[in-house]
């Protein structure tokens, strides 16, 4: 992670003096209090591979038992520049599991070390406070903090300047360049005259102690994956609900296109046939008149066509009949019935007949029983043919 | 909105969309049921109007036979006479034996007036169809409704034939309205 920063006001919610406090007008970053995170710095000698950093302070940690807490959450580092050509790597390590409370991290997902959201002048330190604590940060050079810890001082006092003093001189001792201005955040409580005088002796660290006023949150370059694991858990839990809901809405709109789709082809299909209807009137009346001229020749055709007169009945009866050897005896007709019955010389005959006006009469349905054979070898016939819809048999 | 609340929230709102889309469903589909239904009978409408327009001039030769020929209606009584003469000129000209013919109750129906006859004849059997063709032309509008012919087995070669035969009438009320 990049310590240079963007000189850019962060949109934040940072953990103000005393409590939880919203920076900008739509926050987008969680900066986390220090006291969630270890810093650690250690140096390696100039020519080692500067590729090989990250495997290098992964192994210090798990050395100093330091290692990240989850894996997710991580660590990060920053080398800077050291004497004799040495480098001072310097890593940030995530100690805790949740945010504290009072932090509503409700929709937000990036989140930063609040020290590494500081601006540290080049060659200077400085405290502010973060949620009642006193919090040291001291820089490299490169305008963030290289370094910062959570003091265990309640109040600038002598005993705090003793506690700073003794954490700038192990930062020396790591390479780091002892800072040559201590600022304070202009709101902090006035030091006492012991914390500036112990900072600021001669046999001391010789530093010049002044307040600043803070600049405030500015963004730093690239996100950091400094996320406490619980809220990881609770961003994938939200996720999978956003994802469960995505997938219902998706169904949802999938079924309403359907239904939409559904009731789009149904309107055509009634609006078509509106058309095949207004369609069918164009033509109504005349079609009209057709069916009654229609009705009309069909209940008087018997009247004036000649295929349907009594004559040509009679005439296709006598076509049923052999040509010899056969005597009509009677021959009904009505509209649903033709009958007719005689004697033929000998049951062939008969049977002949009753071939016959199958073929010569097929609208017919016809009851021709068994001929009679009378005692003088004749054979008596019966036929009766009926319309479709009549009923009843020989007379 | 706490998690109990939304989840009730959420399941308030899938059975408010299941019970949406099952109703539109349900409306849908009988939607499409009616149009079906309406659809066959527009098609069936459909080729029966085809079917009648295909033989528009074949039906329209014959109403305006009809209307033209047709006998018009005049009274009851011209008409039972007008066919008796018919009958009875027929049969004397075949040398049919004929009772005297009994005369059925007019009828009328959407088409013709109807004026009928029932008659009993005698003669050979030749006579008898020569009898039938004269009185049954397309002219004349007889319609033969009933007709037994039984052999005479004292006379051979002859039949008693009985007939039942309606005249139709066109009135002027029953014009079709082309024709008016």
């Amino acid at each position: 992670m990049s310590t240079k920063f963007e000189m850019q006001q962060l949109d934040c919610i940072l953990p103000g003096e005393e409590e939880w406090t919203t920076h900008g007008r739509k926050p987008r970053v969680v900066c986390l209090p220090s006291k969630l995170f270890r810093c650690h710095l250690f140096s390696v000698p100039g020519g080692t591979d500067e590729a090989l950093d990250g495997q290098l302070v992964s192994l210090e940690l798990e050395r100093l038992g330091l290692a990240p807490r989850h894996p997710q959450g991580g660590f990060s580092f920053e080398a800077y520049r050291g004497e004799n050509g040495s480098r001072v790597l310097s890593s940030v390590i995530l100690q805790a599991d949740d945010v504290p409370e009072g932090c509503h991290v409700e929709g937000l997902s990036r989140f930063e070390p609040h020290a590494l959201c500081r601006h540290v002048p080049k060659g200077a330190a400085v405290i502010w406070r973060e949620l009642g604590d006193f919090v040291l940060g001291a820089s490299a050079g490169s305008g963030a903090a290289s370094y910062f810890q959570v003091l265990s001082s309640r109040q600038l006092d002598e005993e705090a300047g003793e506690e700073i003093e003794m954490i700038l001189r192990s930062l020396e001792m790591k390479g780091l360049p002892v800072p040559r201005t201590l600022l304070l955040s202009h709101s902090d409580p006035e030091a006492s005259s012991g914390f500036v005088s112990r900072l600021e002796s001669r046999f001391g660290l010789g530093l010049q102690v002044r307040i600043s006023p803070d600049p405030g949150p500015r963004t730093p370059l690239g996100e950091s994956s400094l996320v406490p694991a619980n809220v990881l858990a609770r961003k994938e839990e939200r996720s999978r609900q956003h994802s469960m809901l995505r997938l219902v809405a998706m169904i949802v709109a999938l079924g309403v296109a359907v239904l939409a789709l559904n009731s789009f082809l149904l309107f055509r299909k009634a609006k078509a046939l509106e058309d095949r209807r207004a369609a069918l009137l164009v033509d109504a009346d005349l079609a009209a008149q057709i069916a009654a001229a229609q009705s009309q020749s069909d209940a008087l055709e018997d009247s004036f066509e000649p295929e349907q007169f009594a004559i040509a009945t009679l005439n296709r009866v006598m076509s049923t009949l052999p040509p010899s050897g056969v005597t009509l005896k009677e021959m009904s007709v009505d509209p649903g019935r033709v009958e007719f019955s005689g004697e033929t010389v000998n049951v062939d005959r008969a049977s002949e007949i009753g071939v016959n006006i199958k073929r010569i009469f097929p609208e017919l349905a016809w009851t021709f029983p068994p001929p009679r054979i009378l005692d003088n070898g004749r054979a008596e016939f019966i036929a009766v043919g009926l319309r479709a819809g009549e009923e009843g048999g020989a007379r | 909105m706490k998690p109990s609340e939304r989840r009730l929230a959420l399941t308030f709102v899938g059975v408010l969309v299941l019970g949406a889309t099952w109703v539109s469903v349900l409306k849908l589909r009988q939607w499409s049921r009616k149009l079906d239904e309406k659809a066959l009978q527009v098609e069936r409408a459909e080729v029966e109007q085809e079917a009648l327009l295909e033989e528009k001039d074949f039906w329209l030769e014959r109403q305006e036979f009809l209307e033209t020929r047709m006998p018009r209606y005049a009274q009851r009584l011209t008409a039972e006479r007008e066919l008796r003469t018919i009958v009875e000129n027929t049969a004397r000209r075949e040398a049919l034996d004929m009772k005297q013919p009994q005369i059925l109750e007019q009828r009328t129906t959407p088409f013709s007036h109807e004026s009928g006859l029932a008659l009993e004849g005698t003669g050979s059997f030749p006579a008898v169809g020569r009898f039938l063709i004269s009185l049954q032309q397309p002219s004349e509008f007889i319609s033969i409704r009933e007709m037994s012919l039984v052999a005479i087995p004292d006379s051979p070669g002859n039949v008693k034939v009985n007939l039942s035969l309606v005249r139709h009438y066109r009135s002027p009320d029953m014009e079709t309205p082309e024709a008016r």
